[in-house]
């Protein structure tokens, strides 16, 4: 694999055009599944792009981490999307999102219990089971956390893999962002998971916010990446290789263009990563 | 505190509902921090409502939008993942809320909620024609007519097509006076389309929406819906036909 194999960008829909005009303009693409599963049209594009292109799906609507029952009309869409586009990977995250049937549109905290630990498991395990394949799980970004919890994120994330046969999705701006606005640290983060479980990597910008005494940084994807984030991605890929790593940029969408330049900013991280795995 | 318990009193945070927020977000700093939440809850369904019911907003414009949709996402949260399908009420709310002078919007709303459902089609392949041509006259009673996917049709209580053109091509239009305008909307190559029907063709798509025969026509099959049945063919609202198996006997007084 060359270095440019590992980078891919999320396509978002005013990008459509431009991609289906050159869909080897990148190695892979990542899309909601959500945008896909009703909209026969933008399926149909998503088609003609993925016959040229890598494909991740990454889901924001399972509410995996919901007492509310899984939804299986969803499930079922999504394994019907998936049987369509054959993607390389499917992710999800580590949140919640619906409660008593109502969905708040939204990636909401879990407290890090035993409880809410068996019960994610047990619902990742159901997922895979009705996809048939490994899912992704990836760490979310958050502004509160629950006293309640007994675990620390990074201890909960780590033992997914373990329980269900997950692999996880490491978002370094989710991660950079968690530690700026609950004071922990990345590297106790990192050091606590098992790399070889790393299925795909993602990269964004996020933005800060003054909220009398307190600054929140939120996750925004609108914004290039970071500059502590790319440094974050350079350590990850000194010490464990390459993975497929995403530019992800949803809000203040840029051209097609400034989106790619910034997928060759990562490229440029990877070539002494990709040698180290090779030697 | 149990995970039910724990995911109930964010509920009750988020649409406001709680007296107090959760007790363990008590403190100033968390109160501000849900409302990172709670913010993105509603303004993501504003945004939904807003791609939804793009010449509702245009004509009501952002304000007016925004607080309206605002309320309605407030009152109404979606009920599933995908947000596709969220908005089909808007219009209703938009009924309570609007004077009675301005009650076309509504009208408005429901033929672009169609027209976004229309949307989500593909066009349709080509009707098969020369099976329609090889059929005899006496056959077409018989028809069970099949509506391409995607088509959606309105009773409208006011002529909004026209409107709804208008500010398609950034025009304010005048409000329209009170009238019946029977619609097809219709899922084409490029985008969507609309046509006024007449009573003819209203038939003729009404019987193909119900899966029954154009025997069952009230007052029965004349040339005009065989005309109907034509122009409906043209615009690309039906996708096929199959004949019923057995002509039913009909005693007629």
């Amino acid at each position: 694999m060359t270095p440019n194999d590992y980078i891919g960008v999320g396509l978002r829909i005013p990008h459509h055009d431009y991609f289906l005009a050159d869909p080897g303009a990148i190695a892979w693409m990542e899309v909601h599944s959500e945008n896909y599963f009703e909209d026969a049209r933008l399926r149909a594009e998503l088609l003609q792009i993925r016959a040229h292109a890598g494909l991740s799906l990454h889901g924001t609507g399972l509410s995996l981490g919901s007492v509310d029952p899984l939804d299986l009309k969803h499930m079922r869409r999504l394994r019907k999307l998936a049987e369509d586009t054959d993607p390389d990977r499917i992710s999800e995250h580590l949140s919640w999102s619906s409660f008593n049937g109502q969905h708040f549109n939204d990636l909401l905290p879990l407290p890090y219990t035993e409880e809410a630990l068996t019960h994610f498991a047990k619902r990742v395990d159901q997922v895979q089971q009705f996809l048939g394949r490994q899912i992704l799980i990836e760490n979310p970004s958050t502004y509160l956390e629950a006293e309640v919890s007994q675990l620390t994120e990074w201890d909960f994330l780590a033992a997914l893999p373990a329980l269900t046969g997950c692999g996880l999705l490491l978002d370094l701006n989710n991660l950079y962002v968690g530690s700026l606005n609950h004071g922990y640290d990345c590297d106790t983060y990192l050091q606590a998971l098992d790399v070889q479980t790393v299925g795909e990597i993602h990269l964004a910008g996020f933005h800060m916010r003054e909220m009398g005494n307190d600054r929140v940084f939120i996750d925004t994807h609108g914004a290039p990446v970071a500059a502590p984030v790319w440094d974050l991605y350079r350590a990850f890929l000194d010490r464990h290789g390459a993975r497929p790593t995403l530019i992800e940029w949803d809000t203040d969408l840029p051209s097609p263009q400034r989106l790619l330049a910034e997928a060759d900013k990562a490229v440029a991280c990877l070539p002494l990563a990709i040698a180290e795995v090779s030697s | 505190m149990n995970l039910r318990e724990y995911q109930a009193r964010w509920a009750q945070a988020l649409l406001g509902e709680g007296p107090s927020p959760p007790a363990m977000l008590d403190t100033e700093q968390a109160r501000n921090r849900l409302d990172i939440y709670r913010n993105h809850y509603v303004l993501s369904l504003v945004e939904a409502l807003q791609a939804t019911y793009p010449q509702v907003w245009r004509y009501l414009g952002q304000q007016r939008f925004v607080d309206l949709a605002r309320r309605h996402a407030i009152q109404h949260s979606p009920r599933s993942g995908c947000l596709t399908h969220y908005g089909e009420t808007f219009p209703d709310s938009l009924r309570t809320a609007l004077k009675e002078e301005e009650s076309w919007v509504c009208t408005l709303a429901e033929l672009e909620w169609r027209v976004e459902r229309a949307a989500l089609a593909l066009a349709p392949t080509a009707f098969p024609f020369a099976d329609l041509a090889r059929l005899a006259e006496e056959d077409y009673a018989r028809i069970i007519l099949t509506p391409a996917d995607g088509v959606q049709s309105l009773i409208a209580s006011y002529p909004v097509a026209t409107a709804y053109d208008r500010l398609f091509a950034g025009q304010l239009p005048d409000p329209p006076a009170p009238g019946i305008e029977c619609l097809v909307i219709y899922p084409q190559r490029e985008g969507v389309g609309i046509t006024q029907l007449s009573p003819q063709a209203w038939a003729v798509l009404a019987m193909a929406f119900e899966g029954r025969p154009l025997d069952d026509i009230d007052g029965g099959l004349t040339d005009l819906h065989c005309d109907a049945l034509l122009m409906l063919v043209q615009l690309g609202v039906l996708a096929g036909f199959r004949l019923q198996a057995h002509a039913r006997s009909v005693v007629r007084d």
